[in-house]
């Protein structure tokens, strides 16, 4: 009986329940240090963006570190790390705490809105607009007008299904994405699938793959394939303005490739890579920037797509209820730009 | 060529001569999960799920067969709240070799095969949420097998321990939970595989289980048994991953 309780308490002593956790070791300490320091290591290695935006990161490092010491609070702590974030002026970098999300806006803050959702909504889409799942949309005169207010708001077969089918027979679709900020990339491609009658290529993309800077995978172009049921192959145009962003800077360079389409509006926001999360020794969440996006001439499109005609929404126009750039985009169409 | 024939002979003869026993068990049970990606986060992720198993073993005079597959599924936090939804599954045969001595203690030695695919989903990442792991490896397995009687009823405690020594795995690659080779698109679905697999040695992984086993053995020749599965697993590249798994089972043995 001895050897029996002996086994069995050697197996419950070393295998006891609990017991799993100590064998992968401790949380790595929770100070403002080694939270700084882990931050700005990941960045270091997997930030996509360093080269292209000529930032000295180890320079940052220098600027930063001294900002730290043990005895500063969360709230501190996040003012710095949010500031060290600010200086790769990435829309897709944030550092979330419980109190605080930390952002750049600048890409959109610095330039005039040129969109009045309201405007849309009292005067273009009106009362008996359809909703079409996200797609929200409208007639007018011989245009389909169509709102998209967020890429994260799915968009199934049977949505474009409908929204194809009423769009037959039109001159033209008007794809409004301003302020539109982003979302999934598979409804960018969802929809973009419903505007071709043929498989065009519209830019390429590359992942980190190491920690170096130039350490990415090959470039992999990335293509849009007609989707199967009912097509709208006539004249496009897309509404941008800076705040479209992520998921809508790319819906733009689908649109920008696609010989049936052109933008009007302003310059989207930018956002041409993917973000990626990590976490920090204290459990704050942040992203960045992990792959590259370059069109088809291989210029970036993490500052945006330049829309073809530029018009600025008029405030005379706008306090009368007009909206010039989806005016300028249904005279567009009307007159078979 | 005498000479292989003659082993090939002796194998068969001795198998054919043998009587063997055959089960098939179930198994279920608690799992408890510790799991350290620094891919993902240099937070550990721990938490409690259940364990399923399906084993068939085979037992000769002097050798046991064992296969198992096994799955894990548990909610695994770290210590700030955030989640992973965790599912591991895995494939496990192990052969044991040992002189016919089914009432005395004894040790016997073999090798071991796992074939272990772990997934895992961060709920605080929007992107880049899935992480994916893989390994095949091959290695040896020692077991204490002492059987005994108590107020009359016939017992068997085990304790095999396994380490595995060689091998593969395949590992999310340095941002995306493709592997490696499926990044460039110029590679075949072949090479893409071979360009992402990492070899499984003692410098760059480790794979190590215990799992003590008391059975009861029924005069029919089924089985009941309590036991506790504990397996350790470290993979380095890209960036380190640590597993820690234990897990407490009832398992129900039928005698073919």
């Amino acid at each position: 009986m001895k050897w029996i309780s002996r086994s069995f308490a050697i197996a419950l002593a070393v295998l006891s329940f609990s017991c799993e956790k100590e064998f992968i070791g401790k949380d790595p300490s929770n100070d403002p240090v080694n939270n700084f320091e882990h931050l700005w290591q990941v960045l270091n290695n997997k930030y996509a963006y360093f080269d292209y935006k000529s930032l000295d990161w180890e320079e940052v490092y220098d600027m930063y570190r001294p900002l730290v010491h043990d005895n500063m609070n969360n709230k501190e702590l996040f003012g710095v790390l949010s500031d060290m974030l600010f200086e790769l002026q990435d829309g897709h970098v944030n550092l979330t705490s419980p109190f605080d999300r930390s952002r750049n806006w600048d890409w959109f803050l610095d330039h005039p809105p040129n969109f009045n959702v309201n405007v849309i909504y009292r005067n273009y889409l009106g009362g008996d607009y359809r909703m079409t799942g996200p797609l929200h949309n409208q007639l007018i005169d011989s245009v389909l007008y169509v709102y998209y207010d967020s890429f994260s708001k799915n968009i199934s077969s049977s949505h474009l299904e409908e929204l194809m089918e009423r769009a037959r027979g039109m001159k033209g679709i008007v794809i409004d994405i301003r302020s539109n900020g982003g979302g999934s990339s598979a409804n960018a491609v969802a929809l973009a699938s419903a505007l071709t009658g043929d498989s065009f290529e519209y830019a390429k993309s590359r992942i980190k793959n190491g920690p170096g800077r130039d350490d990415f995978s090959p470039w992999r172009t990335l293509r849009i394939t007609p989707r199967t049921g009912q097509k709208f192959t006539g004249q496009v145009i897309l509404l941008c303005n800076r705040n479209s962003y992520s998921a809508s800077n790319l819906f733009a360079q689908m649109m920008k490739a696609l010989p049936n389409a052109m933008l009007i509006g302003d310059n989207t926001g930018g956002g041409g890579g993917i973000p990626a999360y990590g976490e920090l020794p204290n459990g704050w969440i942040f992203r960045y920037s992990a792959t590259q996006t370059v069109n088809m001439q291989d210029e970036h499109i993490e500052h945006g797509v330049e829309a073809d005609i530029r018009v600025d929404l008029r405030p005379e126009d706008e306090a009368k209820g007009i909206d010039t750039i989806l005016e300028e985009a249904l005279k567009a169409i009307i007159s078979g730009y | 060529m005498i000479a292989v024939l003659t082993v090939v002979l002796l194998l068969f003869s001795q198998q054919a001569w043998s009587q063997a026993t055959n089960q098939v068990g179930i198994g279920i049970g608690i799992a408890s999960i510790a799991l350290r990606d620094q891919g993902m986060s240099p937070l550990m992720y721990t938490g409690l799920g259940y364990s399923g198993a399906v084993a068939f073993e085979r037992h000769t005079a002097s050798r046991s067969k064992r296969f198992l597959v096994q799955y894990h599924h548990a909610a695994i936090n770290n210590r700030y709240g955030n989640s992973c939804g965790y599912r591991g599954v895995a494939f496990k045969n192990q052969t044991l070799y040992h002189r016919d001595s089914g009432r005395h203690n004894r040790i016997a030695l073999g090798w071991s095969n796992s074939n272990h695919f772990m997934y895992y989903d961060n709920s605080g990442y929007a992107n880049f949420s899935e992480r994916s792991n893989y390994m095949t490896t091959f290695g040896m397995v020692a077991a204490y097998h002492k059987p005994f009687f108590l107020f009359g009823r016939h017992f068997v405690f085990e304790l095999p321990a396994d380490l595995k020594l060689v091998g593969f795995y395949l590992r999310p690659s340095y941002v995306s939970n493709s592997p490696e080779g499926y990044l460039d698109p110029a590679n075949s679905g072949f090479m893409a595989w071979l360009y992402s697999v990492d070899a499984f040695l003692p410098n760059n992984a480790w794979n190590f289980e215990l799992y003590p086993e008391l059975r009861y053995l029924l005069k029919s020749g089924n089985q009941v048994s309590i036991g506790y599965h504990y397996e350790f697993v470290r993979m380095n590249k890209p960036e380190p991953v640590v597993q820690s798994t234990g897990a407490w089972y009832i398992k129900l043995s039928a005698k073919l």
